[in-house]
């Protein structure tokens, strides 16, 4: 009979202690999704900004799309993330992917979560 | 035994395990106070975190957007403080560096997360958190020069 009670205070200190890792873990994933969104963003920009050197002198924003891939896959690696990159025409699309690092819910067998964002820019000439 | 005494029987065993819990809860109130108190501390740090990766990114694309970089950090400055609500509990200091090149502007925040009044868990009064966050400059754009 008393054993009902020990069995009861468990559960609460087995839900608390899930709490700790909803909030821990939960916020490693969204940090880690809101940094390969960013991340993404960034990429893009650097893809998108590889324009094509004899047209940018006549004043023209066309892009270089190999350039543009190849500088947006060079931020990725930089700042630890993978990803795919796509170009068509001034559209650079980047999709990042990062990995969260789960500490809490290790207990439950997943240690890594793969979290992707995609960003997409164009590169388009402005008044000066 | 009659059936009002196991009536009264039964009462009485019901109203002994009631009593069990009682127990057993002010045994372990404590327990359960640290277990609240470090989901307090485990979700304040962590919402620092977040917050200061977004400041930091702000920050770094506010200053990859200016035209002379290195003379925006003022804006920056004041961008990371009102995003971080400096001075509350959730960021008691804040601190920005950057590192500018020509292509890329590099940001870092710091913040120091006030835990005191989680003083039921034996935690230093503050703890430090940071995030870093890169942007890059656009090289086609007009900057202003010195």
């Amino acid at each position: 009979m008393a054993g009902s009670a020990t069995v009861w205070m468990l559960g609460v200190v087995v839900c608390t202690m899930s709490l700790v890792g909803l909030v821990l873990d939960g916020g490693t994933v969204l940090r880690t999704r809101s940094d390969a969104f960013s991340v993404a963003g960034a990429a893009a920009r650097a893809g998108a900004q590889q324009l094509q050197p004899d047209l940018v002198a006549e004043g023209e924003a066309v892009l270089d799309p190999v350039a543009a891939r190849q500088a947006a896959l060079d931020y990725l690696a930089r700042h630890d993330a993978t990803g795919t990159v796509f170009v068509s025409g001034a559209i650079v699309t980047v999709t990042a992917t990062r990995s969260a690092h789960l500490q809490m819910l290790q207990v439950v067998g997943a240690s890594d979560v793969a979290v992707h964002a995609t960003a997409t820019v164009r590169a388009t000439k402005v008044a000066p | 035994m009659s059936r009002a005494a196991q009536i009264a029987d039964a009462r009485s065993r019901r109203v002994g395990e009631g009593g069990s819990i009682a127990v057993e809860l002010v045994i372990l109130a404590p327990l359960i106070t640290v277990l609240l108190a470090v989901v307090v501390l485990v979700g304040r740090v962590e919402a620092t975190r977040a917050d200061i990766a977004g400041a930091a990114h702000a920050a770094a694309r506010d200053l990859s957007l200016a035209r002379d970089p290195a003379a925006a950090m003022g804006d920056a400055r004041a961008l990371v403080d009102a995003t971080l609500h400096v001075g509350s509990s959730d960021c008691l200091r804040a601190t920005l560096r950057s590192s500018i090149t020509a292509a890329e502007v590099r940001v870092t925040v710091s913040c120091e997360v006030g835990l005191s009044d989680v003083a039921v868990l034996p935690v230093p009064g503050s703890m430090t958190v940071s995030a870093t966050a890169t942007e890059v400059i656009d090289q086609h754009r007009e900057r202003s020069v010195g």
